[in-house]
């Protein structure tokens, strides 16, 4: 098995495939590093850094293809009749190379001079507002992060009176001055709340435009973490991607298959997407249903300027139905299965 | 079962090939996006340091598309040497009122006229469009200076002055529209 693994591994990594990926890092470290822009942040190395994976999933397609063409399951029918040697051992090394890769990929957040600009700063989402008439309804995704806050800008068409105070639907009660931001930090309950409701104060207008739903970025010291999730977010598309590439689709193909799935799954539907019946809506309609099916595995791929909103929102059951998800397309990997039922 | 799984395989394919906003996006396409915020950044620093105006703006308002900053005109102002505000970091509406305070203070140095906060940032717009007109001017630049109706909200700050602040809520619209063209007027503006 160990010989198998390393074989695996020699052909991922190819002659230049490591020297490469230690350049990529280094390349993104680099660039997160530099904030004199604002271009450098902690997210946007993790979004250099998540090629390294997708480029992956193209490889291990491209092993699946390649030893598929090269009749390895022939000869691994006699050896391993039960089919599970040859998968496995795909799938260990490069679950084990990627592991490899983002372990390396957190030694530039370790290291003084390429770490990401430590200004970590804070993600910020417009927030959809609905009007009744004595009220101001705020949207808050699902989940809502719990440190988040709004910030709410209020325009005066009328003289503002004194004392003024902002009053929530549940009573909670938070003092405001005209012309000034008001940062309304948002406690348990509210985040776990599909809205935020309003008492609205007469004179004043609520312009969009100005509502921001904002939370921390994730520091450095999320780093590991983070990388941690890229790794469990990628192992069952590196599954797939090998299950699609041993059935007979082409690597290219079926690393785009692999990337597709995985998309769908770090997917958050909009809450009310409006669609029409015309076939692109119901092919819509259909992508929406997929990913509501899935597990809510979004958070692991926290990566980019929203970061922040993305961090910690995938509960442990759905990450260990996901890896799941992985085990299964590894089992109808198995070629034994099927080629002895045939036999039969 | 090929035949089932075909077309199936088409819609997966699609998702990463033909992605939409708002829709679904393959992991790594984020590196996609991350690359060229960077190249749209070096872009930035070049217009910058050839002082070329237009450019400046246009390569900014890339820049905030793919860097999640929403106010690029805002960040080109920066780069200017105008705004005070951190580059890069006007995620919230914080960076816009901080821009508002600073129009309002510059303002207030002189006249004792503050616009509002809402309307700060437009006027701050048009000040600083006025200002790149002499430059060559950009498409931008020409057209927020033709917009002096965006300032018809304004007035004077609830801080400086509040009875004023009260009287010109109270005032026609048409009445503060003037008020403020001549206050410009006086600003040489």
């Amino acid at each position: 098995m160990s010989r198998l693994i390393r074989a695996a591994l020699r052909e991922l990594l190819g002659r230049w495939g490591g020297p490469a990926a230690i350049a990529w890092i280094l390349l993104a470290a680099g660039a997160a590093a530099d904030a004199a822009l604002g271009s450098g942040s902690l997210g946007e190395y993790l979004a250099l850094v998540s090629a390294l994976p997708a480029a992956l999933v193209f490889r291990v397609a491209w092993l699946a293809e390649r030893r598929r063409r090269e009749g390895w399951d022939m000869e691994e029918r006699l050896r391993d009749p039960g089919g599970w040697r040859l998968p496995s051992a795909e799938l260990g090394a490069v679950g084990l190379l990627a592991a490899l890769l983002l372990a390396l990929a957190w030694l530039p957040a370790l290291t003084p001079g390429l770490q990401p600009a430590k200004d970590q700063g804070s993600s910020a989402r417009a927030i959809e507002l609905r009007l009744s008439p004595d009220e101001w309804r705020l949207q808050l995704p699902a989940p809502c992060p719990p440190e988040g806050r709004i910030e709410i800008l209020l325009e005066w068409l009328e003289p503002p009176p004194p004392d003024l105070v902002l009053t929530s639907a549940r009573g909670r009660v938070e003092p405001l001055e005209a012309g000034r931001l008001l940062h309304w930090q948002l406690d348990e309950q509210e985040a776990s709340e599909d809205e935020l409701v309003l008492l609205r104060l007469p004179g004043a207008r609520l312009n969009p435009e100005w509502l921001r739903l904002v939370v921390p970025r994730p520091g450095l010291g999320a780093t590991p973490w983070l990388l941690l999730g890229q790794l469990l977010f990628s192992l069952p598309l590196f599954a797939l991607a090998l299950l699609l590439g041993r059935a007979g689709v082409r690597a290219g193909l079926a690393g785009l298959g692999a990337l597709g799935f995985g998309g769908l799954a770090a997917w958050t539907p909009p809450a009310a997407p409006t669609l029409d019946s015309s076939p692109a809506g119901w092919l819509a309609r259909a992508l929406v249903a997929v990913a509501d099916l899935l597990p809510p595995v979004e958070g692991l791929l926290a990566t980019g300027p929203d970061a922040g909103f993305r961090y910690g929102q995938s509960p442990l059951w759905a990450v260990a139905l996901w890896l799941l998800l992985g085990a299964l397309a590894l089992f109808l990997t198995r070629r034994g299965r099927r080629s002895r039922r045939r036999e039969r | 079962m090929r035949r089932l799984a075909a077309p199936l395989l088409a819609v997966l394919l699609a998702l990463p090939l033909f992605p939409r906003p708002g829709g679904p996006l393959p992991p790594g396409a984020d590196a996609l996006r991350a690359t060229r915020a960077w190249w749209q950044a070096r872009q930035v620093e070049d217009a910058s340091a050839r002082q070329d105006v237009r450019a400046l703006l246009d390569r900014s308002e890339a820049f905030g598309r793919l860097s999640g900053n929403p106010e690029p005109f805002l960040f080109a102002l920066h780069r200017l040497g105008i705004d005070a505000t951190a580059p890069g970091r006007g995620l919230g509406p914080e960076s816009s009122l901080a821009m508002a305070q600073e129009a309002r203070r510059r303002l207030a140095r002189s006249l004792y006229w503050l616009p509002d906060p809402a309307n700060g940032v437009r006027l701050h717009e048009y000040l600083v469009a006025r200002r790149l007109l002499p430059l060559g001017g950009s498409a931008v630049a020409l057209e927020a200076s033709r917009m002096p109706e965006l300032l018809a909200g304004g007035g004077p700050g609830l801080e400086a002055d509040p009875a004023a602040y009260q009287e010109w809520l109270r005032s026609a619209p048409a009445e503060r529209k003037a008020a403020i063209l001549e206050r410009l007027r006086l600003l040489g503006l």
